[in-house]
């Protein structure tokens, strides 16, 4: 029954469809929900005994910074589906994320300069853990080029898949940067073998920030790929009879 | 193979200006940089490693910028592709052919202008075996670029490789920074190792399966 279950999933045809329903009301609870966790974050929690207020802007940098290296390992484990089983909705959704990942990867650099002037003193610096997230901002960007260069889908389709997996690397990079290198950029508060060395007053919100604008960015990520399926199985009957 | 790799090497003898050219812009930037130093001026090592770092990484992907398009366009690629050897194993030949005429002769270039322009008291060693352990991974990653962006012009395969070697390059300044204080170095040049030795044997491989995806 779950095999069924995939392989109807897998039809562009049968994700559409299911996409189409779900979008809207996903997208709503995942606004609302951010709305509110950053209201709840941004006037209900403490001041910082160091940063005072400045901090606050946490609860918009940790979620872009975490997502954006999400969105990566769902693009390289797309890639992974379409190379070996040739699943074409997976290398649809993977391309449909390549901007969206951009965008969130520019904003969680942006909101970390900004951050950045008041704890730091300055809005860049060298840093292990910035360096890297620019990498990947980059990353991004060659491969939204990568797959318009070509006019061929099929063949932009496998070089980006490639491409996506040899750059996957620098996520752990990322990820450990902090721990391997005497960075500026803080180490990580929240760690699966420790306790958290975030107030819970301020853990809370920033968990349903982190929550919440993943679910945003999926409910986005849906609407991405509708228009990336629509493009591509244009010549397609059920796609005319829409 | 060794046939493949000799006849590789020889072609590419002949051709002068592919290796030839980027050797003697090279000469030209090393003579050159020390004419814009004031002549009382010592030079950093962290400074004088870097600028040969970024040279080399440079004058490779002006040497490599169409390693594949000569081959693809007269249609000896698809030839390559129906011989009886693997396709990986021409792309290894071109690879270890390019290492052999302008990734080692950089090393030596480089280590020589350190020897002239800073002290080395204990930088000989790490040195050396930074720019050819960095020149092989340069190399590889600037044929990967080359192979994705075969007819789309370079700019587009430096797009998809600099992210990629950024952090050979930050390697590379963390293991002087040791070496510089006196700290042990090692783990960063068994790391440089590391790369170099997953990426030799690797790299023909994935370029070869991108090459086929172009003669498709």
């Amino acid at each position: 029954m779950l095999k069924k279950f995939f392989h109807q999933f897998a039809s562009p045809k049968s994700y559409f469809r299911i996409a189409t329903k779900i979008q809207n009301p996903f997208l709503l609870i995942f606004v609302l929900l951010y709305v509110f966790a950053l209201a709840w974050g941004l006037l209900f929690t403490p001041e910082d005994y160091v940063q005072g207020n400045s901090y606050r802007i946490i609860f918009m940098h940790v979620p872009a910074s975490f997502v954006s290296q999400i969105l990566f390992l769902i693009m390289a484990f797309c890639s992974v589906i379409f190379l070996v089983w040739r699943l074409k909705l997976s290398i649809y959704v993977a391309k449909s994320i390549a901007p969206i990942g951009a965008a969130v990867t520019f904003f969680a650099l942006f909101s970390g300069s900004i951050w950045g002037i008041p704890t730091w003193g300055t809005w860049w610096q060298w840093d292990a853990r910035i360096t890297s997230t620019l990498i990947l901002l980059i990353m991004y960007l060659g491969l939204i080029s990568l797959h318009s260069s070509f006019n061929n889908y099929e063949k932009a389709d496998r070089f980006f898949a490639i491409i996506v997996l040899a750059g996957v690397i620098n996520i752990p990079i990322i990820k450990k940067s902090v721990d391997w290198w005497s960075t500026l950029h803080q180490s990580a508060s929240i760690t699966l073998t420790d306790a958290p060395s975030i107030d819970p007053l301020m853990l809370a919100p920033l968990f349903l920030s982190i929550f919440s604008f993943f679910g945003l960015i999926m409910g986005i990520v849906i609407l991405s790929s509708r228009y990336e399926i629509l493009l591509r199985e244009q010549s397609k009957s059920w796609v005319k009879s829409l | 193979m060794i046939r493949l790799f000799f006849k590789e090497l020889f072609k590419m003898v002949r051709q002068l200006r592919s290796w030839l050219g980027p050797l003697s812009v090279f000469v030209l930037i090393l003579v050159a940089f020390p004419l814009t130093q004031d002549i009382d001026t010592k030079f950093s090592h962290q400074t004088t490693f870097s600028f040969l770092w970024i040279i080399s990484l440079l004058v490779i992907m002006l040497s490599t910028e169409k390693v594949f398009l000569e081959d693809f366009d007269d249609g000896s690629m698809e030839q390559h592709l129906l011989k009886p050897y693997n396709f990986s194993d021409y792309v290894s030949a071109k690879v270890t052919s390019s290492f052999l005429l302008i990734g080692i002769p950089l090393s030596c270039m480089s280590w020589l202008f350190l020897q002239s322009a800073v002290a080395m008291t204990n930088l000989n060693l790490v040195s050396l075996l930074s720019f050819l352990l960095s020149n092989f991974i340069f190399i590889n990653f600037c044929f990967f670029g080359n192979a994705v962006s075969l007819k789309r012009g370079s700019l587009l395969g430096l797009l998809i490789i600099t992210p990629l070697l950024f952090p050979v390059l930050i390697i590379l300044g963390k293991m002087l920074s040791a070496a510089l204080l006196g700290l042990d170095y090692s783990n960063f040049l068994l790391l440089l190792l590391g790369c170099s030795l997953i990426s030799g044997p690797l790299m023909p491989f994935v370029i070869s399966y991108i090459l086929k995806i172009h003669l498709e």
